[in-house]
Protein backbone atom coordinates (compact mmCIF):
# COMPACT_ATOMS: atom_id res chain seq x y z
CA UNK A 1 0.00 0.00 0.00
CA UNK A 2 1.28 3.37 -0.95
CA UNK A 3 -0.35 5.41 1.61
CA UNK A 4 0.94 3.03 4.34
CA UNK A 5 4.90 3.31 2.72
CA UNK A 6 4.03 7.36 2.81
CA UNK A 7 3.44 7.18 6.47
CA UNK A 8 6.19 4.79 7.59
CA UNK A 9 8.60 7.30 5.11
CA UNK A 10 7.10 10.38 6.95
CA UNK A 11 7.94 8.74 10.11
CA UNK A 12 11.36 7.80 9.71
CA UNK A 13 11.63 11.32 8.39
CA UNK A 14 10.38 12.62 12.03
CA UNK A 15 12.58 10.35 13.28
CA UNK A 16 15.75 11.92 11.81
CA UNK A 17 15.07 14.95 11.98
CA UNK A 18 13.70 14.87 15.41
CA UNK A 19 17.32 15.73 17.30
CA UNK A 20 18.04 18.73 15.61
CA UNK A 21 14.62 19.46 16.04
CA UNK A 22 14.75 19.09 19.89
CA UNK A 23 18.00 21.02 19.90
CA UNK A 24 16.72 23.62 18.19
CA UNK A 25 13.57 23.99 20.51
CA UNK A 26 15.44 24.24 23.42
CA UNK A 27 18.63 26.85 22.32
CA UNK A 28 15.97 29.06 20.17
CA UNK A 29 12.50 28.30 20.67
CA UNK A 30 12.36 28.35 24.39
CA UNK A 31 14.95 31.42 25.04
CA UNK A 32 12.27 33.00 22.61
CA UNK A 33 9.28 31.84 24.62
CA UNK A 34 10.54 32.87 27.66
CA UNK A 35 11.18 36.45 26.64
CA UNK A 36 7.82 36.54 25.78
CA UNK A 37 6.61 35.46 29.29
CA UNK A 38 9.11 37.60 30.95
CA UNK A 39 8.28 40.34 29.16
CA UNK A 40 4.54 40.91 31.29
CA UNK A 41 6.37 40.69 34.02
CA UNK A 42 8.48 43.25 36.66
CA UNK A 43 12.10 41.81 36.74
CA UNK A 44 15.35 42.86 38.05
CA UNK A 45 17.04 39.80 38.44
CA UNK A 46 17.82 39.82 41.96
CA UNK A 47 13.83 40.14 44.13
CA UNK A 48 11.17 37.69 42.88
CA UNK A 49 9.27 38.57 39.49
CA UNK A 50 5.78 40.63 39.99
CA UNK A 51 3.25 40.18 37.12
CA UNK A 52 2.53 43.88 35.55
CA UNK A 53 0.42 42.98 32.39
CA UNK A 54 1.30 44.75 29.93
CA UNK A 55 2.71 47.32 31.71
CA UNK A 56 6.39 46.84 29.75
CA UNK A 57 5.04 47.75 26.71
CA UNK A 58 3.26 50.61 27.43
CA UNK A 59 6.82 52.30 28.95
CA UNK A 60 8.50 51.01 26.11
CA UNK A 61 5.82 53.80 23.98
CA UNK A 62 8.20 56.77 24.26
CA UNK A 63 9.60 59.41 21.79
CA UNK A 64 13.28 57.48 23.15
CA UNK A 65 12.28 53.98 22.37
CA UNK A 66 11.24 56.13 18.65
CA UNK A 67 14.46 57.00 18.36
CA UNK A 68 16.36 53.53 18.55
CA UNK A 69 13.73 52.60 15.97
CA UNK A 70 15.31 55.53 13.73
CA UNK A 71 18.54 54.81 14.72
CA UNK A 72 18.33 51.20 13.91
CA UNK A 73 16.46 51.91 10.49
CA UNK A 74 19.01 54.52 9.77
CA UNK A 75 21.79 52.29 10.17
CA UNK A 76 20.07 49.03 8.58
CA UNK A 77 19.26 50.87 5.66
CA UNK A 78 22.73 52.33 5.18
CA UNK A 79 24.51 49.42 5.32
CA UNK A 80 22.22 47.42 3.28
CA UNK A 81 22.13 49.87 0.71
CA UNK A 82 25.81 51.14 0.29
CA UNK A 83 26.67 47.15 0.68
CA UNK A 84 24.45 46.05 -1.93
CA UNK A 85 25.53 48.42 -4.55
CA UNK A 86 29.06 48.32 -3.43
CA UNK A 87 28.99 44.74 -3.57
CA UNK A 88 27.34 44.24 -6.66
CA UNK A 89 29.97 46.96 -8.92
CA UNK A 90 32.73 45.29 -7.81
CA UNK A 91 30.82 41.44 -8.35
CA UNK A 92 30.94 43.01 -12.06
CA UNK A 93 34.45 44.51 -12.34
CA UNK A 94 35.81 40.98 -10.83
CA UNK A 95 34.05 38.53 -12.50
CA UNK A 96 36.23 36.26 -14.63
CA UNK A 97 39.49 34.21 -13.85
CA UNK A 98 42.84 35.46 -13.08
CA UNK A 99 45.61 35.94 -10.86
CA UNK A 100 44.31 39.77 -10.06
CA UNK A 101 40.80 39.19 -9.79
CA UNK A 102 41.41 36.37 -7.16
CA UNK A 103 43.69 38.65 -5.40
CA UNK A 104 41.80 41.76 -5.63
CA UNK A 105 38.68 39.20 -4.06
CA UNK A 106 41.01 37.87 -1.25
CA UNK A 107 41.86 41.40 0.07
CA UNK A 108 38.14 42.73 0.07
CA UNK A 109 37.05 39.23 1.50
CA UNK A 110 39.63 39.22 3.88
CA UNK A 111 37.85 42.02 6.54
CA UNK A 112 34.43 39.82 6.89
CA UNK A 113 36.26 37.13 8.87
CA UNK A 114 38.05 39.19 11.26
CA UNK A 115 35.63 39.69 14.32
CA UNK A 116 33.94 42.44 15.19
CA UNK A 117 36.22 42.95 18.30
CA UNK A 118 39.31 43.51 16.21
CA UNK A 119 37.30 45.94 13.82
CA UNK A 120 35.97 47.86 15.89
CA UNK A 121 39.10 48.63 18.11
CA UNK A 122 41.29 48.86 15.71
CA UNK A 123 39.01 51.34 13.57
CA UNK A 124 38.70 53.42 17.43
CA UNK A 125 42.82 53.58 16.90
CA UNK A 126 42.45 54.74 13.47
CA UNK A 127 39.87 57.09 13.73
CA UNK A 128 41.24 58.98 17.00
CA UNK A 129 40.66 62.68 16.24
CA UNK A 130 44.57 62.97 17.74
CA UNK A 131 46.71 60.00 16.67
CA UNK A 132 44.68 58.05 14.07
CA UNK A 133 45.64 56.94 10.43
CA UNK A 134 42.53 58.58 9.14
CA UNK A 135 42.79 62.32 11.10
CA UNK A 136 46.83 62.18 9.90
CA UNK A 137 45.76 61.25 5.96
CA UNK A 138 43.19 64.28 6.18
CA UNK A 139 45.13 66.30 6.89
CA UNK A 140 47.67 65.96 4.47
CA UNK A 141 45.14 66.31 1.67
CA UNK A 142 44.50 69.62 3.60
CA UNK A 143 40.67 68.46 4.86
CA UNK A 144 39.53 69.01 8.48
CA UNK A 145 39.51 66.24 10.74
CA UNK A 146 36.27 64.76 11.08
CA UNK A 147 34.73 63.86 15.15
CA UNK A 148 33.87 60.53 13.46
CA UNK A 149 32.26 59.30 16.92
CA UNK A 150 32.29 61.85 19.05
CA UNK A 151 29.83 64.25 17.11
CA UNK A 152 26.04 63.11 17.85
CA UNK A 153 25.49 64.03 14.25
CA UNK A 154 28.52 61.85 12.45
CA UNK A 155 28.85 59.01 15.00
CA UNK A 156 26.13 56.69 13.40
CA UNK A 157 27.33 57.15 10.08
CA UNK A 158 30.75 56.20 10.88
CA UNK A 159 29.47 52.79 11.98
CA UNK A 160 27.47 52.42 9.21
CA UNK A 161 30.76 52.75 6.93
CA UNK A 162 32.53 50.51 9.01
CA UNK A 163 29.87 47.99 8.92
CA UNK A 164 29.91 48.22 5.38
CA UNK A 165 34.08 48.35 5.31
CA UNK A 166 33.66 44.99 7.30
CA UNK A 167 30.42 43.13 5.46
CA UNK A 168 31.90 44.42 1.63
CA UNK A 169 32.84 40.94 0.53
CA UNK A 170 29.91 38.56 1.86
CA UNK A 171 27.86 39.99 -1.01
CA UNK A 172 30.69 40.30 -3.43
CA UNK A 173 31.06 37.16 -3.02
CA UNK A 174 27.09 36.07 -2.83
CA UNK A 175 26.72 38.30 -6.18
CA UNK A 176 29.75 36.82 -8.06
CA UNK A 177 28.32 33.66 -7.40
CA UNK A 178 24.79 34.40 -8.84
CA UNK A 179 26.89 35.97 -11.70
CA UNK A 180 28.64 32.78 -12.61
CA UNK A 181 25.30 30.72 -12.37
CA UNK A 182 24.02 33.04 -15.56
CA UNK A 183 24.56 30.88 -18.80
CA UNK A 184 27.28 32.71 -21.05
CA UNK A 185 24.92 32.10 -23.96
CA UNK A 186 22.44 35.04 -22.85
CA UNK A 187 25.02 37.74 -23.65
CA UNK A 188 25.78 35.82 -26.60
CA UNK A 189 22.82 36.19 -28.13
CA UNK A 190 22.30 39.72 -26.70
CA UNK A 191 25.72 40.58 -27.98
CA UNK A 192 24.42 39.35 -31.89
CA UNK A 193 21.30 41.45 -31.22
CA UNK A 194 23.23 44.34 -31.25
CA UNK A 195 22.46 45.02 -27.33
CA UNK A 196 24.02 47.80 -25.44
CA UNK A 197 26.40 46.75 -22.22
CA UNK A 198 23.87 48.58 -20.09
CA UNK A 199 20.82 47.19 -22.19
CA UNK A 200 22.95 43.57 -21.33
CA UNK A 201 22.78 44.70 -17.66
CA UNK A 202 19.35 46.13 -17.46
CA UNK A 203 17.66 43.02 -18.92
CA UNK A 204 19.77 39.86 -18.55
CA UNK A 205 22.23 40.73 -15.65
CA UNK A 206 19.54 42.57 -13.56
CA UNK A 207 16.84 40.30 -13.87
CA UNK A 208 18.61 37.12 -13.22
CA UNK A 209 20.04 38.13 -9.87
CA UNK A 210 16.90 38.53 -8.51
CA UNK A 211 17.18 35.42 -6.54
CA UNK A 212 20.32 36.55 -5.28
CA UNK A 213 19.51 40.27 -4.09
CA UNK A 214 16.46 38.55 -2.31
CA UNK A 215 18.64 36.66 -0.35
CA UNK A 216 21.31 39.49 0.47
CA UNK A 217 18.21 42.12 1.22
CA UNK A 218 16.95 39.32 3.45
CA UNK A 219 20.24 38.36 5.32
CA UNK A 220 21.82 41.60 5.11
CA UNK A 221 18.99 43.49 6.91
CA UNK A 222 18.91 40.47 9.57
CA UNK A 223 22.42 40.77 10.19
CA UNK A 224 22.52 44.84 10.91
CA UNK A 225 19.55 44.86 12.66
CA UNK A 226 21.27 42.62 14.78
CA UNK A 227 24.25 45.05 15.38
CA UNK A 228 25.79 45.04 18.92
CA UNK A 229 29.18 44.33 19.30
CA UNK A 230 30.56 47.68 17.12
CA UNK A 231 28.17 50.04 19.32
CA UNK A 232 29.10 48.08 23.07
CA UNK A 233 32.98 48.77 21.64
CA UNK A 234 33.26 51.89 19.69
CA UNK A 235 30.33 54.39 21.38
CA UNK A 236 28.47 52.60 24.07
CA UNK A 237 25.36 53.83 22.33
CA UNK A 238 26.55 57.55 22.85
CA UNK A 239 27.12 60.46 22.06
CA UNK A 240 24.28 61.21 23.59
CA UNK A 241 21.51 58.62 22.42
CA UNK A 242 22.85 58.94 18.82
CA UNK A 243 24.19 55.35 18.17
CA UNK A 244 21.35 53.62 20.55
CA UNK A 245 20.46 50.74 17.96
CA UNK A 246 18.11 48.14 18.50
CA UNK A 247 19.76 45.49 20.43
CA UNK A 248 21.95 47.77 22.34
CA UNK A 249 19.35 48.91 23.72
CA UNK A 250 18.20 45.85 24.44
CA UNK A 251 20.86 45.26 26.16
CA UNK A 252 21.32 48.09 28.26
CA UNK A 253 17.80 47.85 29.62
CA UNK A 254 18.34 44.23 30.67
CA UNK A 255 22.21 44.27 32.19
CA UNK A 256 22.91 48.02 32.50
CA UNK A 257 19.62 48.62 34.56
CA UNK A 258 18.57 45.37 35.33
CA UNK A 259 15.13 45.90 33.76
CA UNK A 260 14.48 42.34 32.41
CA UNK A 261 10.56 42.96 31.90
CA UNK A 262 10.95 45.59 29.71
CA UNK A 263 14.22 44.77 27.85
CA UNK A 264 12.30 40.84 26.97
CA UNK A 265 9.20 43.70 25.67
CA UNK A 266 11.74 45.28 23.39
CA UNK A 267 12.55 41.13 22.28
CA UNK A 268 8.94 40.53 21.71
CA UNK A 269 8.93 43.53 19.89
CA UNK A 270 12.10 43.21 17.51
CA UNK A 271 10.90 39.48 17.04
CA UNK A 272 7.63 40.60 15.02
CA UNK A 273 9.37 43.34 13.66
CA UNK A 274 12.31 41.39 12.00
CA UNK A 275 9.41 38.79 10.80
CA UNK A 276 6.93 41.69 9.34
CA UNK A 277 10.42 43.12 7.22
CA UNK A 278 11.25 39.53 6.09
CA UNK A 279 7.96 38.81 5.21
CA UNK A 280 7.32 42.49 3.21
CA UNK A 281 10.38 41.57 1.71
CA UNK A 282 9.95 38.36 0.28
CA UNK A 283 5.91 39.66 -0.63
CA UNK A 284 7.77 42.19 -2.13
CA UNK A 285 10.57 40.92 -4.33
CA UNK A 286 8.06 37.27 -5.05
CA UNK A 287 6.41 39.17 -8.12
CA UNK A 288 10.18 39.85 -9.31
CA UNK A 289 12.01 36.80 -8.74
CA UNK A 290 12.94 35.09 -11.51
CA UNK A 291 14.14 31.54 -10.01
CA UNK A 292 14.69 29.63 -13.20
CA UNK A 293 16.71 30.85 -16.06
CA UNK B 1 31.28 40.94 -25.18
CA UNK B 2 32.95 44.20 -26.28
CA UNK B 3 36.62 44.91 -25.50
CA UNK B 4 36.60 48.41 -23.46
CA UNK B 5 39.79 50.55 -24.47
CA UNK B 6 42.74 50.03 -22.43
CA UNK B 7 42.29 53.31 -20.62
CA UNK B 8 39.35 52.41 -19.32
CA UNK B 9 40.65 48.77 -18.00
CA UNK B 10 43.53 50.59 -16.35
CA UNK B 11 41.15 53.05 -14.57
CA UNK B 12 38.81 50.20 -13.64
CA UNK B 13 42.00 48.18 -12.46
CA UNK B 14 43.51 51.24 -10.50
CA UNK B 15 40.10 51.85 -8.56
CA UNK B 16 39.47 47.75 -7.30
CA UNK B 17 43.18 48.40 -6.03
CA UNK B 18 42.16 51.35 -4.18
CA UNK B 19 39.69 49.08 -2.51
CA UNK B 20 41.42 46.74 -2.12
CA UNK B 21 43.98 48.72 -0.46
CA UNK B 22 41.08 50.41 1.58
CA UNK B 23 40.22 46.79 2.80
CA UNK B 24 43.50 45.32 3.72
CA UNK B 25 45.32 48.63 4.25
CA UNK B 26 43.85 48.85 8.27
CA UNK B 27 45.15 45.10 9.04
CA UNK B 28 48.46 46.25 7.97
CA UNK B 29 48.18 48.95 10.11
CA UNK B 30 47.48 47.22 13.36
CA UNK B 31 50.43 44.62 12.27
CA UNK B 32 52.71 48.09 12.44
CA UNK B 33 51.29 49.02 15.27
CA UNK B 34 51.71 45.73 17.12
CA UNK B 35 55.52 46.26 17.10
CA UNK B 36 55.19 49.60 18.38
CA UNK B 37 56.47 50.91 21.16
CA UNK B 38 54.07 53.53 23.22
CA UNK B 39 56.01 57.13 21.51
CA UNK B 40 55.86 55.85 18.68
CA UNK B 41 52.37 54.67 18.86
CA UNK B 42 51.19 58.13 19.69
CA UNK B 43 53.56 59.61 17.59
CA UNK B 44 52.57 62.65 14.73
CA UNK B 45 52.86 62.64 12.11
CA UNK B 46 52.85 58.81 12.31
CA UNK B 47 54.97 55.98 10.78
CA UNK B 48 54.02 52.64 9.60
CA UNK B 49 57.61 51.48 10.00
CA UNK B 50 58.13 50.84 13.70
CA UNK B 51 61.36 52.03 14.98
CA UNK B 52 62.34 50.11 16.55
CA UNK B 53 60.33 46.67 15.95
CA UNK B 54 59.01 45.34 19.66
CA UNK B 55 58.81 41.69 19.23
CA UNK B 56 58.49 41.72 22.92
CA UNK B 57 54.97 42.66 22.44
CA UNK B 58 54.20 39.34 21.59
CA UNK B 59 55.76 38.09 24.22
CA UNK B 60 54.02 40.43 26.69
CA UNK B 61 50.80 39.26 24.99
CA UNK B 62 51.76 35.33 25.32
CA UNK B 63 52.01 35.81 29.04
Amino acid sequence: MASRRARRDARLGYALVGPSLALFGLVYLYPVAYSAYVSVFQWDLMTPKRYVGLANYRELWSPEFGEVLVNTACYSGGVVLLALALGLGLALLLNHRGAWSAALQACIFSSYIVSWVAVSLLWIWMLDPQYGLVTYGLRLVGLPAVNWLGSPAVALWTLVLVTVWKTLGYPMIIYLAGLQAIPGDFYEAAALDGATGWNRFRFITWPLLSPTTLFLVVTLTIASFQGFDIVKIMTGGGPITSTMIYVYYIYEQAFQYFRLGKASAAVVIFFGLILLLTLAQWLAFRKRVQYTT
Amino acid sequence: MSHPSPWVRALTLLGLVVVAAVEVGPYLWMVATSLKDLPSVTQFPPSLIPRPPRWDNYAKAWR
